[in-house]
This record gives C-alpha cells, structure tokens and sequence, in this order.
C-alpha cells in the first residue's frame, strides 16, 4: 500500500494539479539565473553630481501656507466657513474655516521666491533653494508619513534612504559610517525603523550621533590606549592562530581588521563630531550658544552635519528636538504661532547656515540639502490658532547638489488644499535624490524574500525639470 | 534525503520537535570545523559536508554566553519579560528601561519593542522584529569591535566573572588561565598561548600577588571575551 506522504517531493510537484510546480520550479531556476547575471554594481551607475545629501527633517509638518506657499485668498476668506469650496475629504466639516497665514510673505533675493517672515534666515539663501510645492502622500498620519518618507512605505518593513545610499555606494571613509543620524534627543513617529537597515545588512543602518552627553555608543574607550594597546596585540595573535584552524579564514581575518578599525574609529569619530574648534564666527552663524537649549543643541548637530560631509559620509540626517511634551515637533494643531514660531527659532538659523557654510566652502555643489516635513497643515480649522494634518500639496525644498536655486516646482490651487499642477511623490524625490548621486533608482535593488526590491517600489520619476 | 526526513516526520506523527532532533543528532551536523588535507582536496568547497563551516554565534547566544561564563546567567524558565538598558525612558511609547545586564536573565526574556530595539542584539544582526527573517544576514563590522572593548554589559561581566576567578583555589596563575579557557573556549589553551596569557596577566598586575589582582583577571577576562574564538563555533 502506498501512502499519500510517500510520494517524492518531484512526483508531488508534477503531479500537483495543472502542474503549477513545475512552473514554480522553472521560475526559481529563472531567478537564480538572474540574479547570477546580474551582480550588484559595486559603483555609481553614471557619473555622481552628489557625493553627500543632508536631510534636515522637519519632524511633524511644518505648515506650507506659512512657509514656502503664499494664499492671498485666505485672507481674503478668512473666518468663512469652507463649505463646499473644500475639496479635502478628510475633513469634511463644512463648519471649518478658512485660515490666513499669521506670517507676511515676501519676495526674496534675486529670484524672488516667495517666504513668509518666519522663515528670515531661510530668506537669506533663497537662490540656492528650489521648493517643490506639491508634494503628495499616502496617509495623513505622523507615523506612516515619516516612514513613507524615510523608507518609500506606509508600513516601513523596509530599509531606510540611506541605509539604501551606503548599500549602494558604500563609504568614502572607512574610519566612519555611510549614514549618520544627528539625533537630537527625541525618536521620531515611526520610531528608529525610519532609520533601520530592515534587509540591507546591519551596518547600512544610521549610527546615532546625540546631541547631549556620549555623542555615540560605545566610543569612548574603556581602557587607556596603551592597556588597549596590549589587549589588541595579544587579540591578534589568538585570532590569527584561530583563522588558520577555521574552515572560514577569511571572516576572521576581516574582524582582526575591524579591531583595527575601530581603534582608530574611537579617535576619529569624536574628532570628527568635535565642534569646539571651529572658529566663534562659524559658531556663531549656526546659532550656537542660543539660549534656547534647543536651538543651541540643533545648530551643533548642523555644524556636525558640515564636518560629517567634509570628512566623505554619504547620508546625513538631523531631527528635530522635541519640546514641551508634542507629540512630534511640527505638529501644530493648536498654539500654531508660538510653536511654529518656536520651531522656526529652533531650526531654521543653522539649516541657512549650513547651505552658506558649505557654499562659501565649495561643497554646496556636491551635497545635497533636503528640508522636509513628512506632511504640510491644513488651510483650515475649527479654530483660529492651529492647523490639522495635510498631505495634498505640502512643500519641500531642496539646496545644492545640482539643483536649480530660486525655483518653485509644481502648485497648489488658490487655497492651498490640493495639488494644482505636477504633484510630485516621496518616490520622486527619492529617485531624484539616487540620480544625482549616480544611482539608477530602478536598479539599486537587494533580493529579499523571493523577489528584488527597491527604495522606490514600483513608482519614481526622476525631476528633471529642477536639475541644473 | 528530503523523502527520507518527509517519511521519518510523517512516521514521527508530524512532530517538527522529533525532526529537529533528528537533524542535529545526526553525525554531520555534529561535525567539527576542523577540515582534513585529504576532505579539503577532494572536495574544497565543502558541497559534500564533510566539516561544519566556522559561523559566529547569534547575537542572543554572544549575550548569553557572556552571561553563562561570567556566572551571572539566571537559568529560571518563563517569568516577566525583562526590558533593555535606555539611556532614555519614554513613558508614552512604554519605553521603559531596565537593568544593564536584564538581572541575568536569557535573552530571549529580553522584551522586544519595535520602536527601539535592543542595541547590542541589534549589533550583532537580531533582526528587525517587524520583518519575517528566514535567515539573519551576518555582518562583520568596526561597530561589533567597539561593542566588546567599550559596551557597559561586556565590561561588567569581564569584571563579574573576575570576581569569580579570585575565588577560586587555583594554585597557580597557569591554572587559572586554563580554567578560563575550559570555561570560555570548552579547550585547554596550548603552551604557546599559556605563555602569552601569563605574561599579559603578569604585566598587568600591579601587586606582589597576582591570583588576588582582581584589575588584572578582570582585563584578561575581557580580552577572552574579544576573541573570535568566543563568538564563533569552529
């Protein structure tokens, strides 16, 4: 007698109705083919414009009809309810009124790009700024939105824009991590898998630099250099006996060398972070030594920012401080003016201040800056002193690294509640952010779970039209 | 062979405990890392499994075997979970933080957030809890090396287990260098490295009687907890 389960696992699979295994089979063969032929280019797929982008997240929306997105219209229908002018399905109260922004707006540098008074350091590099003004997203939601926004999905799961820029282009300098998170004291919604590796291997994930106390885990030695010293040496010798009995010599070889590394990574990463030597004047123009603690603790971590690129990290990003128990630091749906005021001052000095510093260096060029929320705010409110969440039609704004300065793209209708023309993605974004540093957003790809994935998923334009 | 485990598992009446049993009983998942000229000839990529390949330990398993040779592994079953060590608490994402070495408990009682993970699992590739993970991926980076020099747990469990080794009557500074060695490696260290240890230790001690410098066998015991041979099966 033959039992069902004594069948062989080929028999099974052609006899399984229709057949689907083999065809499961020939695809699996397909795929090891392909992954065969195609190896994971070690290099920029074309030439780089960018060697390093900086992303100052503007944790919790900003609103950008007080920023970057003028609305006369606003004043001129201030306080009337919004009834069916209203296109937002989100908010469908017909009793919400239309909001004027509590800032003037005013033109600026030669290019006379539009920014509101909250912004007056900002205003001061205009032309070398270029706004998108009609960014789009997936959910109105703090938690979804910074993930979208950092891992190009709702429900993260996946690795973060810069794990994905080291994994792709690697570091330029080996003592340092390609992506450093210049963290100030506050995890964002979302929490650190917005800054995660997820599949990519565990060191493409960001290294946190803090702004208070230890800048970075496990960097201070333990032992003084020479104890240290004798410890190594007596390291190397057991290990280089271990890796000639080890059926693996190479594994333990390249740790030997870790040791060495991370040596000189006790040194160099607290030099590199060591802002107590940059002249008063630098200092100064980044707003250190602000009363406010946390203006003080942010204009650090941009100057950081400054010395992490000059010393070659691919992908920087500074977060916002959070401040008297928000629940993320944007995210104005009451006290709109104090805190968005008080956000401004927080910021805004030391992200002007990295876009002149990096200028007047010469590395504006090559690094680029991206300011974004993970959301804007709604042009209305119950209330008179507050804005709800809003997706779109928000605005960004992107410096350096090839793109054109003193520019707006895309629009929002006259209220500022929809995208008018050309609505522009994370994704978009994204794979203008991989293109400019020589990377085709299509095949930066790392094969998890059966099939390839990308940052960008199945989306992803590349903005040409605000590329210099 | 799948047929054979297939018809075995089946016969066992479908228990996945039995089968795994079954699997690391078996003589070729019991091999040694240890590879012969005559297998390495033959068969140089090793496609017949005729040598365990060298693999490093999981992170649980680095965290627990610090924790076992130190002397400080609770072996109790079940209980609360235990949360890691935060620098910083965050009571509205029940961020909570915990003693430096989770009381001795293994690390599988370790609570896991997906919000903020513990990091020194996380250096040594414990996956992101979000994700099914059918196979960890194995880095071997700088951050591991600063890990076991400088991390808080690895140093007070160097200096844990120092305390144990004064209390031992080992006679000799010899001896004791080969109980750290059946203790931590499973194997009696080689005259060479009998040498070369004696003499670290030796150096390092600043009094007349090193067996009871516990400075020195705490530095010794972190530096045996540095070598690959303690993270890694051969």
């Amino acid at each position: 007698m033959t039992s069902h389960f004594s069948v062989t696992r080929r028999q099974l699979l052609q006899t399984t109705s229709t057949g689907f295994g083999w065809l499961a089979l020939a695809g699996l063969i397909g795929e090891e083919a392909r992954a065969e032929a195609l190896p994971r280019l070690p290099k920029a797929h074309f030439p780089p414009k960018v060697r390093s982008v900086v992303l100052c997240f503007m944790d919790g929306g900003p609103s950008h009809v007080d920023t970057f997105d003028p609305k006369p219209m606003l004043k001129k229908h201030e306080g009337e309810k919004v009834g069916d002018q209203s296109t937002n399905k989100l908010y469908s109260d017909p009793n919400r009124m239309w909001l004027p922004s509590p800032w003037e707006f005013r033109q600026r540098g030669e290019s006379g790009l539009w920014v509101s008074d909250l912004f007056p350091h900002i205003a001061g590099v205009v032309d070398e700024i270029c706004v998108v003004r009609s960014m789009v997203g997936h959910l109105p939601l703090h938690g979804q939105q910074n993930l979208l926004l950092h891992t190009g999905r709702v429900t993260g799961q996946h690795p973060s824009l810069g794990a994905w820029v080291s994994y792709g282009l690697g570091t330029e300098n080996h003592d340092l991590p390609g992506y450093v998170l210049l963290n100030n004291d506050w995890v964002p919604n979302g929490g650190m898998e917005n800054f995660g590796s997820s599949y990519l291997p565990a060191s493409h994930q960001a290294t946190m630099v803090r702004a208070k106390g230890t800048p970075v885990d496990n960097i201070v030695p333990a032992d003084a250099a020479n104890l240290q010293r004798r410890k190594l040496a007596l390291l190397s010798d057991q290990n280089a006996a271990f890796a000639g009995k080890s059926s693996d010599a190479a594994a333990i070889e390249a740790a030997i060398t870790n040791y060495e590394t991370a040596f000189r990574m006790q040194t160099s990463l607290p030099d590199v972070v060591d802002i107590s030597r940059e002249p008063a004047h630098i200092q100064a123009m980044y707003g250190i030594g602000s009363r406010d603690e946390h203006q003080n603790y942010y204009a650090m971590q941009a100057l950081r920012a400054r010395r992490l690129v000059e010393a070659g990290v691919r992908f920087i990003e500074i977060t916002c401080p959070s401040f008297d128990g928000n629940n993320s630091p944007w995210d104005q749906h009451g006290a709109l003016k104090a805190n968005h005021e008080k956000n401004a001052r927080i910021t805004e000095q030391s992200v002007a201040a990295l876009i002149r510093d990096l200028g007047q260096r010469g590395l504006l060029e090559e690094t680029l800056v991206v300011w974004a929320g993970e959301m804007g705010r709604t042009p209305h409110h119950p209330g008179k002193d507050g804005r709800d969440h809003h997706i779109n039609g928000y605005s960004i704004f992107l410096a350096g690294g090839g793109i054109r300065g003193g520019m707006t793209y895309g629009s929002t209708n006259e209220f500022g509640e929809a995208v008018a023309e050309n609505s522009v993605t994370i994704h978009d974004i994204h794979a203008t952010i991989l293109h400019q540093m020589g990377v085709d957003h299509e095949r930066l790809t790392y094969r998890h779970g059966g099939r390839d994935h990308r940052l960008t998923d199945v989306h992803g334009r590349i903005l040409k039209d605000i590329l210099s | 062979m799948l047929d054979y485990l297939t018809r075995e598992f089946v016969a066992d009446g479908w228990s996945t405990k039995r089968l795994i049993r079954r699997l690391v009983l078996s003589r070729t998942f019991r091999q040694s890392g240890e590879v012969s000229v005559e297998a390495a000839a033959v068969d140089p990529f090793n496609r017949w499994l005729h040598h365990y390949p060298t693999r490093r330990l999981e992170a649980e398993a680095i965290r627990d075997s610090l924790l076992a040779v130190s002397g400080r592994l609770d072996r109790k079953l079940y209980g609360r979970p235990i949360n890691p060590q935060r620098q910083v608490e965050d009571p509205g994402k029940r961020l909570f933080s915990g003693p430096l070495d989770g009381n001795g408990r293994r690390s599988i009682y370790l609570e896991v957030s997906i919000m903020d993970r513990s990091k020194f699992l996380q250096s040594f590739n414990a996956p992101d809890p979000k994700l099914p993970t059918g196979r960890r991926d194995e880095t071997n980076v700088p951050a591991q090396a600063l890990v076991m020099l400088n991390d808080p747990l690895v140093l007070a469990l160097a200096d844990q287990w120092s305390s144990r080794l004064l209390a031992d009557d080992s006679p000799s500074v010899e001896q004791r260098i080969r109980s750290m060695f059946m203790q931590a490696l499973g194997r009696l260290p080689e005259a060479e490295e009998l040498a070369r240890w004696a003499t670290l230790i030796k150096s390092l001690s600043t009094g007349d009687n090193v067996l009871a410098d516990r400075d020195a066998w705490k530095h010794a015991a972190h530096t045996l907890f540095n070598l690959q041979e303690f993270t890694h099966y051969r």
